[in-house]
């Protein structure tokens, strides 16, 4: 029936070419029009199952939370320089429109956070404390003249850090950061009495920026180090929104770019879900682009070489481009938008579908050379060449089809197009170009030019193959060894977790990304949890703050506490209110009051050098390092005692002391004491008097949900860290989503499917050969190099330094359809020779797949120059997995025929 | 009484395996606890524990425990940092006194400051103070047999009794056969009793001064990733310790 077809479709391209083009033509137009509609997302989840319950709350939550897209700007630099930066930039950026030149059209950014919102922490400072800390911190309130104000300091040191029998201790990242920050509150207010010290004229402007920095603290989200500072731009749309977050991430270049020119020395960079996805897709596109003309550059030279003609390839570059058309058309229909791996399908089909075109030019020219007319050279050529062609382009898209078995959109969605596609270029190759080929032959003959000039024969092939099959036994012998050695290193094999190394490389965002977690400690990806309730959101974070391994759990409930706490800490906010207001004016400072002063910053020295001893036994650096800030470094001579210091020169010259320190008491008394009574508000508040500014982070845009982030203390791009942060969030929530969990997920879900599609794809591959074969012999003939060729594929994969991850993943079940072919064309060939035709056998058809290795090597091995790394892998893997199917095929298949006829066992 | 992981490991005595065949869980632990607690102990040992950068730190201390693991003293000899620093634990743990030799002080911890981590490590403060906690604080029940790193072990799962304040909700614990050494230790979050939050891998047995100890123990947390390795250096459980050692005064020296 095969037969009868390939003869039909031979007559008709001979007899009707025109009309076959033409209707043709139609289908590639209609097909066009269909694929311009295609987008591109780069998102994790487009490659999780639909159902997948992460992948539903993840989308739930972008859709829902405007907040959860966020873009992270980070500027680095000077600390003053960067804070000057951030908030000269930021109202440009809270104007960005969809039109950048002239401010017109949709706005892209919704509010833009560079500090905490200020005015809140003013009003209700208090009552967002812990009931407990508010209880350590009563006395400090109760007389802020120096002197108490500094007992009441250390005793509040003491019971919060130092004998507390609170169980979190320093182990928590909060806690170990509350105690940084407070260190930073400390050692401003001392430096500021030695700026009154030493200085008469100062403005009682650092009075009160000190009662600040002691009362409500750093405004600005800096790093450990204050010299990064992060700024949180809310966009109006969600992050899945391709278009909306490539303009607003360009946007901000613009601005960032201009308003950074005041600030030489500050540089800044964008972060966050937006940007690394705008940064990929600008990134795979211009690499997509070249990198497929280039690859149709390299083929149609290779085709020159070998055919000694220039046409004939140019028409198989023509067919090769309308069955990539068509498959554009047939993904725009069903699955509507490309991913991160169904957007290499172009460069795939490129590599893949020209093979066909190979085995039909190769057929037809050889048959031309040989004086045969051009009705003839189309009928034996789609006769010869016909069979192997439905074969092998059946068993590759057969094999790719099988991906659509998995559970991952991803490799369903990227077997579904590259399956068909393979299909769809093998029919554009078998109806399209015979009929090219008559019409050039047709025009060449009126002008009466000589028939085609024999191709170069590649005689080298026949006679290695016909050297292999001579030395048959000790040729398998090498291969089997050879197969054993690449089979132990494929034991070896690794599988590389980190997604961030499938990232481009030295791409912005994922730079900034990996700064950020040096910086501040945490890993910028998070994870969410949603519920409809205040009550279970506590819940949530009271859990997720057992475990030291998050960093930060960011929620509305840290802005509104329970009822009943409000109640309890309403009691103690009303007594330090009513200490506050009864304690009196300034009293003066007296010489008599120096020593118990001093003793009292002794008393300080004496705490912050024991809170060192225990972020040392406890391994908190960053501590540590805050409190060598303030204490000399132990067994270091050289490191400063900065309290020793005060200590020393304030007790040199006590009059000047007791003279700074009054006028330093003056300008901050009554500041500070407004301050903390407005911070003392016993009043209960609700969630309606929380400002927009809180709000909108945590409160979905229907008002009914809330969001609870959580930042992982370690990079979470490290598998052990991923599984540990994973394990945490579903013991807090079994809803819990986020990249990380999408990617754990994935990995899963990928990894599953990659088995099953390996193992369906090879069986598949098998009963399409031993149909086509009906013979078992035959069947397992074709497998034998396939199997070997994979194995040397994986083992060198070791060898050369390649590790398995996501992306290249997939490719080991595309190998298995596309190594097929080499076998089943070589055996087809060889059921019409017969035996002891080795090399007839390979002279002929084994140029024809050493072409069409070569030409899928150079279409995937142009993948490996992409600056996205993951599809970068992917390419070296299939080059190398084609290369080496090649050469099983050759090595097995050679010796093979040298033997007696094989069907006849 | 409190039973710790430290002299669980550190001092098992002999058994005769064919006596245990028949041993009920709670049998089996009494067994194990009546020879887990020596009279007095005196050791050296190495604590390696990740900081917050993820570098390796290293701290030797003497150890020193008495009244069958009541009292227990730790006094940090390196690195020079740390020289001198020190840990009382009384009680059992339930009071827990630290020495500052760098400012001279003393504080005094909470009573359920014994759940907490222990300087940095993955060993809580529990872990660490000698007692029985594995009978007063648990029912045990035994399971089926198993193997573990190649050893015939006895399977007990020891579940919190109600009322208990014990910072476990559950344990599994792999013994040995032959000298009922706990070779695997799994457990379980203090709230969620299918949380497995950390694992104990014992090994490196020897017979000092007739007692089979364990000289290396790794502490797996699960949740955070982070492993805590305690070594022996030496051992000496004939010693004999003076009461004052156990006091403000011997924290001091």
């Amino acid at each position: 029936m095969r037969d009868k077809l390939l003869k039909n479709l031979a007559g008709l391209a001979y007899n009707h070419p025109w009309r076959i083009l033409g209707l043709a033509l139609v289908i590639t137009v209609i097909a066009l029009a269909l694929g311009s509609s295609l987008e591109l997302s780069m998102h994790l989840s487009d490659l999780m199952p639909k159902s997948d319950p992460r992948t539903i709350e993840f989308n739930h939550v972008l859709e829902k939370y405007r907040s959860a897209s966020s873009i992270m700007i980070a500027l680095h630099g000077d600390e003053e320089e960067i804070k000057a930066y951030a908030e000269e930039a930021a109202p440009y950026i809270e104007n960005i429109t969809t039109n950048l030149d002239n401010g017109h059209g949709e706005r892209l950014i919704k509010r833009v956070q560079v500090k905490i919102d200020e005015d809140f922490i003013r009003s209700h400072g208090m009552m967002l404390m812990k009931t407990r800390d508010l209880e350590n911190a009563q006395d400090m309130f109760s007389d802020v003249n120096l002197k108490p104000l500094l007992t009441s300091i250390n005793d509040n040191f003491e019971k919060t850090y130092i004998y507390t029998d609170d169980e979190e201790k320093l182990s928590t990242k909060e806690k170990s950061d509350n105690a940084i920050r407070y260190l930073d509150g400390l050692k401003y207010w001392l430096r500021s009495m030695e700026a009154y010290y030493n200085d008469p004229e100062i403005s009682s402007e650092r009075a009160l920026t000190a009662t600040d920095r002691l009362l409500i603290g750093e405004p600005y989200a800096l790093s450990y180090d204050r010299h990064i500072l992060l700024i949180a731009a809310s966009p109006t749309f969600s992050v899945t929104d391709v278009k909306r977050s490539v303009a607003a991430a360009d946007s901000l270049d613009t601005i960032l770019t201009r308003v950074g020119q005041n600030y030489p020395h500050a540089e800044y960079g964008l972060t966050g879900m937006v940007a690394m996805s705008r940064d990929e897709m600008v990134a795979v596109y211009s690499d997509m682009n070249y990198l497929t003309l280039i690859a149709l550059v390299l083929i149609l030279i290779l085709f020159i070489v070998s055919f000694r003609m220039w046409v004939a390839p140019v028409l198989a570059v023509l067919v090769l481009a309308i069955g990539v058309i068509w498959t554009m058309g047939f993904a725009a229909i069903t699955v509507g938008s490309l991913n991160m791996m169904t957007a290499m399908f172009a460069v795939i089909l490129v590599g893949l579908g020209i093979d066909f075109a190979v085995h039909i030019i190769s057929g037809f020219v050889e048959k031309r050379g040989q004086g045969a007319g051009i009705a003839e050279a189309i009928e034996w050529t789609l006769q010869k060449a016909g069979p192997g062609i439905t074969t092998g382009g059946m068993t590759t898209g057969i094999a790719f089809l099988t991906l659509t078995v998995s559970d991952s959109r991803g490799m369903s969605e990227f077997g579904l197009i590259a399956g068909v596609g393979i299909i769809f270029c093998m029919i554009a190759a078998l109806t399209l170009l015979p009929p090219l080929l008559v019409i050039r032959e047709k025009r060449r003959a009126k002008k009466s030019r000589a028939a085609v000039s024999p191709p170069v024969e590649f005689r080298f092939i026949g006679s290695a193959a016909s050297g292999l099959a001579r030395g048959r036994w000790a040729v398998l012998i090498v291969m089997a060894l050879l197969t054993a050695f690449f089979a132990y290193h494929t034991s070896s094999l690794e599988f590389d977790y980190d997604m961030l190394n499938m990232e481009p490389k030295g791409m912005a965002s994922v730079v900034w990304n990996d700064s950020l977690l040096a910086a501040f400690d945490m890993s910028p990806e998070y994870a969410l949890v949603t519920s409809s309730s205040l009550d279970s959101i506590r819940t949530i974070v009271k859990r997720a703050k057992e475990f030291p391994n998050i960093a930060i759990v960011d929620a509305i409930t840290e802005y509104i506490p329970a009822d009943e706490d409000q109640a309890e800490r309403a009691v103690i906010i009303r007594q330090i209110r009513s200490e506050l207001e009864s304690s009196g004016d300034s009293k003066p400072i007296r010489a008599s009051d120096v020593d118990p002063i001093l003793e009292q910053i002794d008393r300080l020295w004496m705490n912050v050098t024991e809170m060192s001893d225990m972020a040392f036994q406890a391994g908190q650096d960053r501590l540590e390092r805050k409190c060598y800030e303030l204490v000399a470094i132990p067994g270091e001579k050289d490191s400063p005692d900065v309290i020793q210091s005060l200590i020393s020169n304030f007790g040199n010259n006590p009059s000047t002391f007791t003279a700074a320190m009054n006028r330093f008491q003056n300008d901050y008394f009554s500041y500070f004491r407004q301050t903390v009574l407005k911070m003392a508000n016993p009043e209960r508040y609700t969630l309606e008097d929380l400002p927009e500014t809180i709000t909108e982070r945590y409160v979905s845009d229907d008002g009914g949900t809330y969001l609870v982030s959580m930042f992982p203390k370690n990079d979470i791009w490290n598998m052990e860290n991923l599984k540990a942060f994973d394990r945490q969030l579903r013991s807090i929530s079994p809803k819990a989503t986020g990249t990380p969990c999408l990617f754990l997920a994935m990995i899963e879900i990928m990894g599953a499917d990659g088995r099953r599609a390996t193992v369906i794809a090879f069986f598949t591959i098998l009963l399409l050969l031993f149909i086509d074969f009906r013979r078992i012999s035959l069947t397992l003939l074709a497998a034998v190099p396939l199997l070997a060729g994979t194995i040397w594929m994986s083992g060198m994969l070791h060898l050369v330094g390649l590790k398995l991850n996501v992306s290249n993943v997939i490719a080991i079940p595309l190998i298995l359809g596309i190594g097929i072919d080499y076998g089943v064309h070589l055996i087809h060939r060889y059921r019409i020779e017969g035996r002891g035709k080795v090399k007839e056998i390979f002279s002929s058809t084994g140029k024809a797949i050493m072409i069409s290795a070569m030409t899928t090597m150079i279409g995937f091995g142009s993948l490996g120059f992409m600056i996205h790394r993951g599809m970068a892998s992917m390419g070296i893997l299939l080059f190398i997995g084609v290369g080496t199917c090649f050469l099983t095929a050759m090595g097995i298949l050679a010796p093979m025929f040298g033997k007696k006829k094989i069907e006849d066992k | 009484m409190k039973k710790s992981v430290l002299t669980a490991i550190l001092s098992i005595g002999f058994f005769l395996p064919a006596a245990a065949q028949d041993m009920t869980g709670e049998e089996i632990i009494q067994k194990a606890n009546d020879i887990m607690n020596p009279p007095q102990m005196q050791a050296v040992m190495t604590m390696i524990i990740i900081t917050s950068s993820g570098e390796e730190r290293t701290f030797v201390y003497e150890s020193f425990a008495m009244n069958h693991g009541e009292k227990t003293l730790m006094r940090y000899l390196e690195p020079s940092r740390s020289r001198g620093q020190a840990i009382l634990m009384e009680d059992h743990s339930n009071r827990i006194t630290m020495y500052f030799p760098s400012t001279k002080r003393v504080r005094h911890l909470a009573e359920h400051a014994r759940r907490q981590k222990m300087e940095g490590s993955d060993f809580a403060y529990e872990d660490m103070g000698g007692g029985d906690a594995f009978i007063t604080d648990y029912d045990t029940k035994r399971l089926q047999d198993d193997k573990k790193m190649d050893t015939d072990c006895y399977t007990l799962e020891l579940i919190r009794k109600e009322g208990s304040d014990a910072g476990y909700s559950r344990l599994l614990m792999w013994l040995d056969k032959s000298n009922f050494v706990p070779l695997l230790m799994d457990y379980y979050d203090r709230k969620d009793p299918e949380l497995h939050i950390k694992r104990l891998f014992v090994s490196d047995i020897e017979v000092i001064q007739g007692i089979p100890t364990a000289k290396r123990m790794v502490m797996w947390n699960m949740l955070d990733n982070s492993k805590t390795t305690m070594m022996i250096n030496s051992v000496d459980y004939e010693v004999n310790l003076d009461e004052d050692l156990f006091t403000e005064r011997g924290l001091r020296e």
